[in-house]
């Protein structure tokens, strides 16, 4: 049975176009030194079996044969975070506006397209503070007296509690509640940016509570409506990768756009 | 030395593979990292009846396959949402230089089920005949067939306006 033709044969430039795109996606090249590096190490036929040539991405990858998730975060390989990258210079800021070339991380990317077309570069208005965190609108902080209460009864043994130190179950399962409704009602107010603000404060309190799912969700729809669009779609795509089955999939997809 | 000619060669494709499996783009560096881990490990085994790039999409598939079913177990670790909020902004960065035509293109094979997506890009964008799909995918080249006509027309319709289908 022989193939159909090919695509590239038969379609126009626009399907061209966008197989040429897709074909052209590769890692970028401090995730691949990355992750060699941390592949070299376990090889059978030890150090003579292909060291990174020209290595560049040493740095934080060294020795670490154990890998997984927490590397991600203290590798270089981090910078793998950000995908589908063309590597361009940063955005031309603008005096009144909030930027956005102020990356937290190394501004790396992990993938790399051919260099022979131009970016298309997305202009992106930062809303108010998204990320702002000492000045970030807090709606409704936690009650300071009934945070002081938990820590009281519990801390004969421990005199030293963290201010962020978990709270009490119950307490926590209160105030998870109380802090999600807060965030519909800044969202249904417009409020993108003290929503996500909201978001961050339960993530740290209550890190695993039972409306985790319902957070991030509401998470994701924070950052589209707060024109984060990219970290948006990565939060949808990560979503449904991992809860697939999730009653929320259905809405998940659409504010992702898919 | 065959280590790193084979990594040279082929991370590309087991990054585009893993990332056409829904592997979300965190994970993909622990994804190649382990596919290749894997395939190294069990290299002698490796007895050439398909080609390399068969054997590590298999691998691959294996893979994504796993880290989806183990994602509730490390989802404390990579949605450190105290971590990510304040990332939305190189996130959004990112997006500021993504091609537009890049995003395009994902979205639209993005929007596929997944086993039209894989066979869809393993034939139009890696041009892997027929009969390497359906052995990679445990299906028959009838089957691939079938799924690649879908994957035409379903893209087709998103690409047109009026969902009509050009033949």
């Amino acid at each position: 049975m022989s193939d159909p033709k090919r695509w590239r044969e038969t379609e126009g430039a626009e399907i061209a176009g966008l197989l040429s795109e897709l074909s052209n996606v590769q890692p970028s090249q401090e995730l691949r030194e990355g992750v060699w590096a941390k592949i070299a190490p376990t090889l059978p036929s030890g150090p003579g079996s292909g060291s990174p040539s020209g290595s560049g991405g040493g740095s934080g990858a060294g020795p670490g044969a154990k890998v997984m998730a927490p590397a991600i975060a203290a590798a270089g390989v981090a910078s793998a975070v950000v995908i589908w990258l063309m590597a361009t210079s940063s955005p031309t800021p603008r005096a009144s506006e909030t930027t956005i070339d102020t990356p937290r991380m190394p501004a790396v990317s992990s993938v790399s397209v051919a260099p022979s077309r131009p970016a298309a570069r997305v202009e992106v208005r930062e809303p108010d503070a998204v990320a702002a965190a000492p000045s970030v609108e807090r709606p409704q902080a936690i009650p300071k007296a009934s945070r002081d209460v938990v820590t009281a009864s519990s801390s004969t043994a421990a005199p030293a509690t963290a201010p962020s130190a978990p709270i009490a179950a119950a307490d926590r399962l209160r105030e998870e509640a109380e802090g999600v409704r807060n965030v519909r009602q800044l969202l249904r107010e417009g409020r993108a940016p003290a929503a996500l603000a909201e978001l961050d404060r339960l993530a740290k309190l209550v890190p695993n509570g039972p409306l985790e799912e319902e957070r991030e969700v509401l998470t994701i729809e924070a950052l589209a409506a707060s024109g984060a669009t990219e970290a948006a779609r990565r939060r949808a795509d990560r979503f449904l990768f991992e809860r697939s089955q999730s009653v929320h999939a259905a809405r998940v997809r659409a504010l992702a756009g898919h | 030395m065959k280590f790193r000619a084979i990594y040279d060669e082929h991370v590309a494709f087991v990054f585009r593979t893993l990332n056409r499996f829904g592997v979300p783009e965190r994970m993909l560096p622990d994804a190649v990292q382990e596919v290749f881990t894997v395939a190294f490990r069990s290299l002698d085994r490796f007895e050439g009846r398909s080609s390399m790039r068969t054997w590590l999409f298999g691998i691959a598939r294996r893979v994504a396959s796993d880290m989806r079913r183990s994602a509730p177990a490390r989802r404390e670790v990579l949605e450190d949402v105290s971590r990510d909020v304040p990332d939305s902004k190189s996130d959004v960065a990112a997006g500021a230089e993504r091609s537009e035509a890049l995003a395009r293109a994902e979205g639209l094979l993005r929007a596929l089920p997944e086993e039209q997506r894989i066979v869809f890009a393993l034939f139009e964008v890696e041009e892997w005949t027929g009969v390497e799909i359906a052995e990679a995918t445990d299906v028959s080249v009838a089957t691939v067939h079938s799924r690649l006509r879908l994957a035409r027309e379903a893209i087709k319709r998103q690409l047109s306006p009026s969902g009509e289908i050009e033949s």
